[in-house]
């Protein structure tokens, strides 16, 4: 694996995580859009039956209800929650989600990530530092 | 973020662990938000304050514990300032019909004897506005329930970012709300304006116009432009559609709304950052988007999504006076119990019964997950939105007095 990119951005939610990337520029309704019982999205659009469990969410904001965050601890109880998200708008309910769970945020991004990061890309985030590390194979 | 002496001596732990942990919330919530500090909030309405319902189902028994576990310790404490709750997770009307509802009822009625020595009112509805409570303008609140935080933000000018369970209820237990977003007069200014020039007849209309006004905006805040004054069962289906298809937290109706009796008002004197056009075609795609029952067959018909008005409540009632709902067709009216009461007194309740139909309250079908898989009738955006996507459902999108003729026709009538 290659890095090939670390975007800078702030931490809206603090701690580390690793793993694979799922991508859309898309907003979200956590509940609705996501069955905590599976931890797959559900909602029409580009990512509609794609499971978010284990992966670092990186899609526009959390939209609709507030029960993301209800939802999203719904999800860790079973361990089927996403490791982080990295948004490029910010909605409160985003940010109460991941301090509730505990995952991290990173939003107010330097660069585009819609452009920079694939689908199944590995990012390595610091939501202390606000970093996201791109690596690829 | 500055914190005053006692709220530093809380998030430092020395009011306990459990204030602690509530305090820490609010102070990260408040700092990833960027506030300043902390506020006093004058109203809460908090979600979760039940029995888990038909969240307990495909969960392992430890996580169905850990879930009831933390609704037995949000009621540890009393609350400070009036604090009333979102819907349940199940109904206690007819409970006997439905094994989840009977497994659960006894901690739904620990969780009932609790919440009253914390102090909290039991409203378990979605939309605490029609059942009296309801802040005045200016007032600091912090209430879930995207549709009703809409609601008051819109058309009450009270001041409520959206809140999730865990925040709501912090607030309510600690009487502080981090000041970020709507609270604060300089970020209630308009970014966009959408000019209405479809006819706007009923509160389907406006539920139209709402789910246009979420796709547009997204996060922002719309402000409608050429709306003549509307009822509360129309703002109840704008705000919850504004906040489907959206994320939208308050919004403008020129020469309406409080905060806009001039455009120039509403936008803070600012500029629109873009304008749309909501017209007959713009509705009418918007309609066909969500009604996808499109061979008419339908088998439920669901009303109160924001849970219905006593007005609702009465209209269904007038047109199923010496009908009969068709056997093929189960008909619910959800509404908040307080209201289900007076429509009691009223003899709309018995009307709607005699006619076949039901009258529920607590929660609703996309809450509770009952009604799965069915072909629903709804007059409300919100609830064919999402019982497409929770439920499985197909849904025929109408009026409120086209989704009961079709409950007694037995086929979707247009």
């Amino acid at each position: 694996m290659k890095l090939i990119s670390v975007i800078q951005g702030t931490g809206y939610a603090p701690g580390r995580a690793e793993g694979e990337a799922l991508v859309a520029d898309t907003r979200i309704s956590f509940w609705g859009g996501f069955d905590p019982k599976s931890g797959r999205i559900v909602q029409d659009g580009p990512l509609e039956g794609q499971s978010a469990a284990g992966k670092i969410l990186v899609f526009r904001s959390t939209k609709g209800s507030s029960g993301t965050s209800g939802m999203v601890a719904i999800a860790k109880r079973g361990g089927l929650h996403p490791l982080a998200f990295v948004n490029t708008e910010v909605d409160c309910m985003a940010a109460l989600a991941c301090i509730v769970c505990e995952i991290p945020m990173i939003a107010d991004l330097d660069r585009d990530p819609f452009t920079i990061i694939r689908n199944g890309d590995y990012l390595r985030l610091d939501g202390d530092k606000g970093t996201i590390e791109v690596y690829r194979k | 973020m500055i914190l005053t002496d006692e709220q530093q001596r809380i998030l430092d732990g020395k009011e306990g662990p459990v204030l602690q942990k509530y305090m820490q919330l609010l102070y990260r919530w408040g700092r990833a938000m960027k506030a300043e500090r902390l506020i006093d909030v004058h109203n809460v309405h908090v979600s979760g304050i039940t029995a888990p319902g038909h969240t307990a189902i495909g969960m392992s028994p430890e996580a169905v514990d850990g879930v009831m576990k933390q609704v037995e310790t949000s009621l540890e404490y009393k609350v400070k300032v009036p604090t009333s709750t979102h819907v349940a997770r199940i109904t206690m009307d007819y409970a006997e019909e439905r094994k989840l509802e009977r497994d659960q009822l006894e901690f739904q009625r620990f969780v009932i004897k609790r919440a009253q020595e914390a102090g909290i009112a039991l409203t378990w509805t979605c939309a605490p506005y029609i059942v009296g409570v309801l802040p005045g303008k200016g007032q600091i609140c912090a209430w879930t329930e995207s549709s009703a935080v809409v609601y008051i933000n819109s058309i009450a000018g009270a001041r409520s970012t959206r809140n999730g369970q865990e925040s709501a209820l912090a607030a309510a237990v600690l009487g502080w709300v981090p000041e970020f977003g709507v609270l604060k007069t300089e970020n209630r200014k308009g970014d966009l304006l959408i000019e209405v020039e479809a006819e706007l007849d009923s509160s389907l209309d406006y539920g139209l116009l709402g789910y246009f006004g979420g796709m547009e905006a997204g996060l922002d805040i719309p402000v409608f432009a050429g709306v003549k004054p509307f009822s509360v069962e129309a703002a109840k289906q704008m705000s919850a559609s504004l906040a489907s298809s959206g994320g939208v937290t308050m919004f403008h109706a020129v020469g309406i709304t409080p905060e806009a009796s001039t455009m120039e008002e509403a936008f803070q004197g600012g500029e629109p950052r873009k304008t749309a056009v909501f017209d007959e075609s713009a509705k009418q795609a918007v309609r066909d988007h969500l009604h996808t029952a499109r061979d008419g067959m339908i088998d439920h018909v669901m009303i109160g999504c924001p849970h219905a008005t006593l007005e609702e409540v009465r209209t269904v009632a007038d047109l199923l006076r010496g009908k009969k709902i068709h056997d093929n067709i189960r008909l619910e009216v959800w509404t908040p119990r307080a209201i289900r009461r007076c429509a009691e007194d009223l003899g709309y309740v018995q009307v709607i019964e005699e006619a076949g139909g039901r009258v529920l309250s607590d929660t609703c079908p996309a809450i509770s997950r009952i009604s799965q898989g069915v072909s629903m009738a709804t007059h409300s955006c919100k609830q064919a939105h999402y019982s497409r996507q929770l439920l499985g459902n197909r849904t025929a999108l109408g009026t409120l007095e086209q989704c009961v003729r079709s409950a007694i026709e037995g086929r979707w009538v247009s």
